[in-house]
């Protein structure tokens, strides 16, 4: 009776677990799944504050948005045709919202706009002159302008006699590396003639649809162009974000696939049968599809670098399974289940310690990827213990052949145990590790994270050279409640920056006062107009012999009142959009304004900007690639002390239940991980935080090793499954070595290596139960099984 | 003799016909001469509307076919102007006091090109930007030009121009009501520099 409801109570729970998965499955199915493979969405939510945080995003907004293109070539026409040419076809695509290629006669319109404020709005040059009081010089100037031939349209003697609003004007298209004379947006300055081409994107650069429908379009009409002999360069995030999913894809397709039918392999030698190695990969496709679900469902999108690890998870889950299916190749189910259970229990405790300690630390990537790996590998966990007894309910016990080869290699290292060469060789082997960690360097260099390659590095390069493009890894933030008051503080800071710039230190600024002067300013400014018509008007009328009718008509003009440019006036004006993105708002309110620094800022140019940043309390220098820096540096001794302390955690949790045989159990990782970070350090000149993460699958999988072997005291059955799962994670994990990704390429390194190193020190410290076994190895186990029926007995008779 | 007269009148009208031929970018390269120095006298006015009056200037002007106009103001300001292809630069008093690249504005390297063109009868480069409409009678002509591009129809409405051999007048009527005119007068082509 008992048996029955027991059997009726699995299947039913079988069914639901696998009701449950299927539901999760498909409700992530139906809502898509997002990959997000951004940087940013790593990083910490601002201890900083607020204004710095919006900073940042706008700045990787402006860059991420957009791609640009460069087209060069020799003859005007035929450039001009394909310009346009290329600008339709991407215009088309559904997933670019906008393509600006074209001056558009609007723009000519939109350039008088500014002309009502030209009294109080002055430029640079004509400031300098009516504060050194050189009013005469604009009036000989002016007179020039009036008898120049070519000056014919543009005079307008009643309104601007001075010619002031052409000068501001000047100044703004001097500071412009565009020319939009010719109707398109010619490079100024490039070797050979070239067209700029801005493509704003309608979806993020990092979704795969985005790529897969924009890259291949720019692909092929860049081949065709430059069949043409004229040359495309371009620069934008899609570009960077295409090449990074496209390693990642063949690298899935060669190191993935490689793995994969390496593993294959090895289980159908060591299990013969293609329905074990279902069994065996069934409970780890439960885990990853729970996982992937329910960190979509709860973070609303997955980040590559969670999946990446998490699939790390695999290795562990995997164990599960595997000795589960070893162990009943020996037993029955309900055998196995009983002989497995603590040890299986324990294993996943320990694990889950292990991933759930770098979820404690306040980082949203490390947060991510403890929750995946957490839920995957209990929801393997689970599966293994709800699926595969129903599984393998009704399999019959055949011993495994490889048992057989295991136990011939492990007789045959006994040998070397039992010397003390050995033993002596290891413990230096451990003293010269230590001591080379203990020299050795971290590296948190920003490169780590660096997936494109140099000639795409490159040029992004040359195409932000060619146009002269601001940074947006080092730029100034003004902080303040009122607009005018941070105006007034840029205005302040720009003459220093002048200064900077005339040393040749800084090669230019973007800040938007030039085009918004602070109401101070202006007004300033209108005084400095009015003595210059009250002073110097008589001196351009009068070399033209008019009557004072007429200045006094001019003199009215600028007594009509001035024009001050207000904020929200501003931001009717077509100009003020390329200015937008420097104004910072949060909810509405406003809080500062970015000012931007030419690109490659030479250190004596970084020493003074964070001398500024230090002298004005509202200005902060910010430099994102020492931040980006900071941040892995972060990260690296966050992960380093949560190592540490699931060390710690580990070791007295099972100290409880293992009491001194804790230290075999702990150990063999403990060991592997110091030799691999050693060995590791030699070969790269430097520690970094992907190789510590890698030694949290390294403990992952030698606290399993341990404690399964602990618990069947060396069973041969679990020493075939142990070293099963090393094959299989150095097969799954350690390929990545190979990878070009410098994030996997560490990782995979550190896991090889030290999963490797784990499996030998195992391999010395663990004993295997070969007392019991005889020459008939079924025997032996039968003798066990013998053994347990006559247990059971005895309790009957007795109870 | 009855067929004299009607055969006068044919010859007459023949000849008006002829003589008045439409005119085109051709034609008028095959009337004018571009030698390689060409100097003479100017005299400018600029009709300001809101004045209602003419500013004048004069002066003399030398150029090098494709290299550059070197414009100098005599009265009632002293100011010379050396116009290239590339920029602007402007002279007082024999010391430079600004040069103005082409880049730099946009409008003004327009108007400089379109200078250039007028001045050196470059008539391939003016048919590229300007629509012709004009007469000859014999070896003199007078021609309106009109831009093909809107934007630059936003500043200049037409230019007539009248000349024989080389350009005599050059009017440029504005998109508003002003206008500029220069009367070209001794003009010589000469191999050799000349400063007055």
């Amino acid at each position: 009776m008992l048996k029955f409801s027991t059997i009726s109570l699995r299947i039913s729970a079988a069914v639901t677990w696998l009701l449950l998965v299927a539901l999760l499955a498909a409700l992530s199915l139906s809502q898509g799944l997002t990959l997000n493979s951004s940087i940013m969405s790593l990083l910490p939510i601002a201890e900083q504050q607020p204004v710095v945080q919006i900073a940042s995003e706008k700045m990787s907004q402006r860059f991420s948005d957009r791609v640009v293109i460069l087209i060069s070539g020799q003859e005007q026409e035929q450039l001009q045709q394909e310009t346009s040419a290329f600008a339709q076809a991407l215009a088309q695509l559904s997933e670019v919202s906008k393509v600006d290629w074209t001056a558009s006669s609007e723009a000519l319109n939109d350039s008088q706009e500014m002309f009502p404020y030209r009294f109080a709005v002055l430029d640079e040059s004509t400031r300098k002159l009516l504060i050194d009081d050189q009013g005469e010089e604009l009036a000989a100037q002016a007179l020039r302008r009036i008898f120049n031939p070519l000056s014919a349209g543009r005079l307008n003697l009643l309104e601007d006699p001075f010619g002031l609003f052409e000068r501001w004007q000047t100044e703004q298209i001097n500071n412009l590396s565009i020319d939009t004379s010719s109707g398109f947006f010619e490079v100024k300055n490039s070797p050979q003639l070239t067209y700029m081409l801005v493509v704003t994107l309608g979806g993020n650069p990092f979704a795969t649809s985005v790529q897969k429908a924009v890259v291949p379009v720019i692909e092929k009409q860049r081949a065709e162009l430059a069949k043409k002999n004229i040359n495309v360069a371009m620069s934008g995030m899609l570009l960077h974000a295409a090449a990074g999913t496209e390693q990642a894809e063949n690298e899935m397709a060669t190191i993935g696939a490689g793995s994969l039918l390496g593993i294959m392999l090895m289980v159908f030698w060591v299990f013969s049968g293609a329905r074990n190695l279902f069994l065996l990969l069934l409970p780890v496709l439960v885990g990853c599809v729970v996982a992937v679900a329910l960190t979509v469902q709860v973070f609303g999108s997955i980040h590559v670098v969670t999946l990446t690890f998490g699939a790390g998870l695999v290795g562990v889950a995997v164990d599960y399974s595997m000795h589960f299916l070893c162990e009943r190749r020996a037993s029955t189910a309900q055998q196995t289940i009983k002989k497995l259970w603590p040890g299986l229990a324990l294993g996943l405790f320990s694990s889950v310690l292990a991933y759930a300690a770098q979820g404690l630390a306040p980082f949203p990537g490390l947060q991510q990827m403890a929750f995946f790996a957490v839920i995957g590998l209990v929801s393997a966990w689970l599966s293994v213990w709800f699926l595969l007894p129903m599984l393998t309910w009704k399999d019959e016990l055949k011993p495994i052949k490889a048992a057989e080869h295991f136990l011939r290699f492990y007789k045959a290292c006994e040998h070397l145990k039992s010397k003390k060469v050995p033993k002596l060789v290891m413990l230096l082997f451990v003293m010269i590790g230590s001591i080379s960690l203990w020299l050795s360097q971290a590296n948190d260099d920003v490169r780590l994270l660096q997936t494109s390659s140099s000639e795409l590095i490159a040029e992004e390069r040359s195409v932000q050279t060619a146009l002269k493009s601001p940074s947006s890894s080092h730029y100034l933030v003004i902080r303040g409640d009122e607009l005018e008051a941070v105006l007034q503080k840029e205005e302040q800071l720009r003459s220093k920056l002048d200064e900077l710039r005339a040393q040749g230190v800084l090669s230019s600024y973007r800040a938007i006062s030039t085009v918004l002067p602070s109401l101070a300013r202006q007004q300033a400014d209108f005084l400095l107009t009015q003595s210059l018509y009250r002073d110097h008007l008589a001196d351009v009328f009068g070399n033209l012999n008019l009557p004072s009718e007429t200045i006094n008509a001019v003199n009215q003009q600028i007594s009509k009142g001035p024009y001050f440019l207000t904020l929200a006036a501003w931001r009717e004006l077509a100009v003020a959009q390329s200015w937008e993105p420097l104004l910072l708002e949060q909810s509405g309110q406003f809080i500062g304004t970015v000012l931007m620094l030419g690109s490659s800022l030479p250190q004596e140019a970084q020493q003074s900007l964070m001398t500024l940043s230090d002298t004005h309390v509202d200005v902060l220098y910010i430099d994102r690639i020492a931040g980006i820096t900071d941040l892995l540096t972060t990260y690296r001794s966050e992960i380093s002390y949560w190592l540490s302390l699931a060390y710690l955690a580990v070791f007295a949790v099972l100290a409880i239940r293992y009491k001194t045989s804790v230290l075999r159990i702990i150990a063999p990782p403990l060991v592997a991980s110091l030799l691999a970070l050693a060995l590791v350090s030699q070969i790269e000149g430097g520690i970094n935080l992907f190789n510590l993460m890698a030694l949290i699958l390294v403990l992952g999988i030698g606290l399993d090793m341990g404690i399964f072997l602990q618990e069947t005291d060396g069973s041969v059955h679990t020493w075939v499954a142990v070293t099963l799962s090393t094959c299989t994670s150095v097969l799954a994990f350690g390929l990545l070595t190979f990878s070009q990704t410098p994030v996997l390429h560490h990782f995979g390194l550190t896991v090889l290596v030290g999963l490797l190193l784990v499996w030998l020190i195992t391999l010395m410290t663990q004993p295997l139960r070969h007392d019991l076994s005889s020459k008939q190895f079924g025997t032996a186990e039968t003798a066990v099984e013998t053994l347990s029926i006559q247990e059971l007995t005895d309790r009957e008779s007795r109870s | 003799m009855k067929y004299m007269v009607p055969l006068t009148l044919c010859f007459l009208i023949l000849f008006s016909v002829g003589a008045k031929a439409e005119l085109t970018y051709e034609k008028l390269g095959q009337l004018t001469a571009s030698p390689e120095y060409l100097e003479g006298r100017f005299t400018q006015e600029k009709y300001v509307a809101f004045l209602d009056t003419d500013l004048v200037s004069s002066g003399f002007f030398v150029y090098q076919r494709d290299k550059s106009i070197r414009w100098v103001t005599q009265s009632p300001i002293a100011n010379e102007l050396t116009i290239t292809p590339e920029q602007i630069v402007t002279q007082e008093g024999g010391e430079e006091v600004s040069r103005l690249s082409a880049e730099s504005n946009p409008v003004a390297k327009m108007m400089s090109v379109i200078f250039f063109a007028v001045l050196t009868s470059d008539w391939q480069e003016l048919e590229k930007v300007f629509r012709l409409k004009g007469q000859a009678t014999g070896a003199v002509w007078r021609i309106t030009l009109t831009p093909i591009d809107p934007q630059m129809a936003q500043f200049i409405d037409s230019i007539d121009v009248r000349g024989g051999q080389y350009i005599n007048e050059l009017i440029l009527h504005e998109a508003t009501e002003n206008r500029t005119r220069i009367l070209f007068s001794d003009a010589e082509p000469s191999a050799t520099n000349i400063s007055k």
